[in-house]
């Protein structure tokens, strides 16, 4: 008779623990092939250069840059506030606190794009929330922000105030000609208010 | 008084069994499916899945039949200029039925769009469910368009690499 509740009780546990087990796999969402092909067109997890410029400039919190190159790359240069989790890393145990959080915006980036937006995928596909591409990468990074193409006259104010904002960002983020250009600080803030509207757009993902 | 107390236990473990089956059949399809993306991760650390632009016209010039270019972009866009002889599938209807056959045949699919970027995104998501046999260009349509024109006419190698620094990296922090 003993023997028998003794058994029980083992059951008992055994069926607790398994029956907990299973939940705490599923506690992300799932995504289905449409939805996830929806959310690849939509294009909300791509994030500006422009906008990940400005983000740095005004010193904003709800940003997290997370570098996917490797450790050597990212001792040679790294986007400031930025932090490192090789491609290769992206699900050890030790950086799930960072790419499974509900309370900041990841912004993925690598040299291209094929590390961020692959790091996008598996993340989205896992359910984690709050993951974005930086749209270009460092090559777009230099060629938008650091080196900025001049705009033709023909592209119209919309593309010069672009430029001014772009060369503000330049001098944030290389120093260059900050002696001379004194005025230049001031067009550092410039795209705040302007390219809010965009972020407002991932919102939801 | 032991008897009573031993069937509640039997009758827990009962439905505790049910329950545990239940949600085990529930839950398997998600189970599944994170360990999947895991097993994807593995599997771009260790291999490639895309061809550059010189591998992809050595393709197209010895006319492999096992390989298949597939154009995700939209009609328009393949109207106006794709590599010859691929095959437009529109990434928005990638996933339609009267696709399944094709993507799932036996010969090796090329994918590209305007960069790589959707293409590569496309090509992990139709292996996340269950495709295989998937590749994409490197560089896309673009790069194709600038650089390989035809076949035959080269004006770079084709050695072209998303991930590849375009710059001199010590420009990023030039002061002065």
């Amino acid at each position: 008779m003993k023997a028998r509740f003794i058994l029980s009780l083992i059951l008992v546990s055994l069926g607790l623990v398994a029956a907990i087990l299973p939940q705490k796999k599923n506690s992300s969402i799932e995504l289905d092939a449409q939805q996830l092909l929806n959310e690849i067109q939509q294009e909300n997890h791509l994030i500006s250069t422009d906008e990940m410029a400005n983000a740095l400039i005004n010193n904003d919190p709800e940003y997290q840059l997370i570098d996917l190159r490797s450790e050597t790359e990212y001792k040679q240069y790294s986007l400031p506030g930025s932090i490192n989790i090789p491609f290769e890393k992206l699900f050890d145990a030790e950086w799930a606190p960072y790419i499974d959080q509900i309370a900041r915006k990841n912004v993925f980036y690598s040299n291209g794009t094929t590390l961020s937006s692959e790091a996008w995928m598996l993340t989205k596909q896992r359910g984690f929330k709050n993951n974005y591409i930086l749209q270009g990468g460092l090559n777009e990074w230099y060629t938008t922000i650091i080196e900025p193409e001049v705009p033709a006259s023909i592209n119209g104010e919309e593309a010069i105030n672009d430029y001014e904002a772009r060369l503000g960002a330049k001098q944030f983020f290389t120093g260059a000609g900050a002696v001379n250009n004194a005025s230049a600080n001031t067009d550092a803030k410039k795209p705040v208010a302007r390219k809010k509207k965009k972020m407002v757009a991932g919102g939801c993902s | 008084m032991k008897r009573p107390y031993i069937k509640l236990l039997g009758l827990i473990i009962v439905l505790l069994t049910v329950g545990l089956v239940f949600t085990s059949l529930q839950t398997s399809k998600k189970y599944k499916f994170d360990t999947k993306a895991i097993e994807l991760h593995k599997e771009l650390v260790s291999s490639t899945h895309f061809i550059d632009p010189q591998k992809a016209s050595e393709i197209l010039s010895k006319q492999h039949d096992e390989y298949i270019f597939v154009d995700i972009r939209n009609p328009r866009e393949f109207d106006n200029f794709h590599i010859e002889g691929a095959v437009n599938v529109p990434m928005q209807q990638i996933l339609d039925d009267q696709f399944i056959s094709f993507l799932k045949n036996d010969k090796t699919k090329v994918l590209y769009s305007n960069e790589s970027i959707e293409a590569d995104q496309i090509r992990l998501l139709l292996t996340q469910f269950g495709y295989s046999n998937l590749f994409v260009l490197q560089g896309g349509a673009n790069y194709w368009k600038e650089n390989m024109i035809s076949k035959d006419v080269f004006k770079s190698k084709g050695e072209y690499d998303d991930e590849k620094l375009k710059f001199d990296i010590s420009k990023l922090t030039a002061t002065e």
